[in-house]
């Protein structure tokens, strides 16, 4: 039973998560495609982005491969003011920002590429199982148990995925701190942690209990004679 | 479930089939199918009246409760 019309929010969704879905898959074989082709052949022009949570494979004319990931810095400037409003110091405090540099294949690269692999991957399971839901919503039987677990299990993988990414982040934080200096400014290792991501994952948790309890109510509304 | 629904044994007393009992009482075949076979959650007064009305009997006579399937639940 079809219970939504053509122009519903549930079939424009719909709609909207299959051209993600597929701009997705078709991301996920190119960025293979590209990491295969770069750790066997010897091919120039491409570079590998690594900006968690958004991940991506970009062509760009260099002479090698670059990665670029997440830095955390101090800067050691000078004196900051604004004598227009009478302060006369001020701090630049948690400066955010992506650092760029050639890369040779390496355990570096390679970790960078199964990151970039698993972060497309685990955006592509997420609309799958969304996709999944609304094709119930569609079909006028938006409470069932499968929906129930599918959306807790969304809500897991969103506040487990902020602790990845936060320590992601750490990690390319710390990489940089160890290996790269420049003048002026310091690179740190800070986790970058969202408490908001976290808070959304216990939302959709919340959301997740509440479908459980009306698949319940359903069932006992449908075997009531 | 611990209360069994004895719909079964009151149709075959009477002479009945479950087809004629849901065309007097108006109720779906299917939902009296579901009652039949104990896979129901929970029974209206308003079945359970016209029930009792057309088989002439007592709701006791229809329900019973089992305690060896109450311990299962």
């Amino acid at each position: 039973m079809n219970v939504t019309r053509p122009r519903s929010p549930a079939s424009f969704l719909i709609i909207l998560m299959n051209v993600v879905r597929l701009a997705l898959a078709i991301v996920l074989v190119v960025t293979v495609a590209i990491i295969g082709l770069a750790l066997f052949a010897d091919i120039r022009g491409l570079e590998l982005i690594v900006v968690p949570p958004s991940f991506g494979v970009s062509p760009e004319s260099h002479n090698n491969w670059t990665v670029t990931i997440p830095v955390s810095v101090a800067v050691d400037s000078g004196r900051i003011a604004a004598p227009s409003i009478g302060i006369e110091r001020a701090e630049l405090q948690d400066l955010r920002g992506s650092l760029r540099f050639p890369i040779h294949r390496g355990s570096f690269f390679i970790l960078n590429s199964f990151l970039l692999i698993l972060g497309i991957g685990a955006g592509l399971w997420l609309t799958t199982q969304l996709q999944r839901v609304l094709r119930t919503v569609r079909d006028g039987k938006p409470f069932a148990r499968a929906n129930a677990t599918r959306v807790r299990w969304i809500a897991w993988v969103v506040i487990a995925g902020e602790f990845v990414r936060a320590t992601i982040v750490y990690l390319e934080n710390s990489y940089a701190a160890t290996h790269f200096t420049a003048e002026g400014l310091r690179f740190t290792a800070r986790p970058d942690f969202s408490v908001v991501a976290i808070l959304e994952g216990l939302i959709i948790l919340v959301i997740a209990e509440v479908l459980r309890v009306g698949t319940r109510l359903d069932e006992d509304q449908s075997l009531t004679v | 479930m611990a209360i069994r629904v004895k719909l079964d044994h009151v149709l075959l007393d009477r002479r009945l089939t479950l087809t004629e009992l849901a065309e007097r009482i108006g109720i779906t075949i299917a939902n009296l199918s579901v009652l039949k076979t104990n896979k129901a959650r929970a029974i209206r007064f308003s079945t359970l009246d016209a029930l009792c009305r057309e088989l002439e009997c007592q709701p006791s006579d229809l329900l019973e409760w089992t305690a060896e399937e109450a311990d299962k639940a």
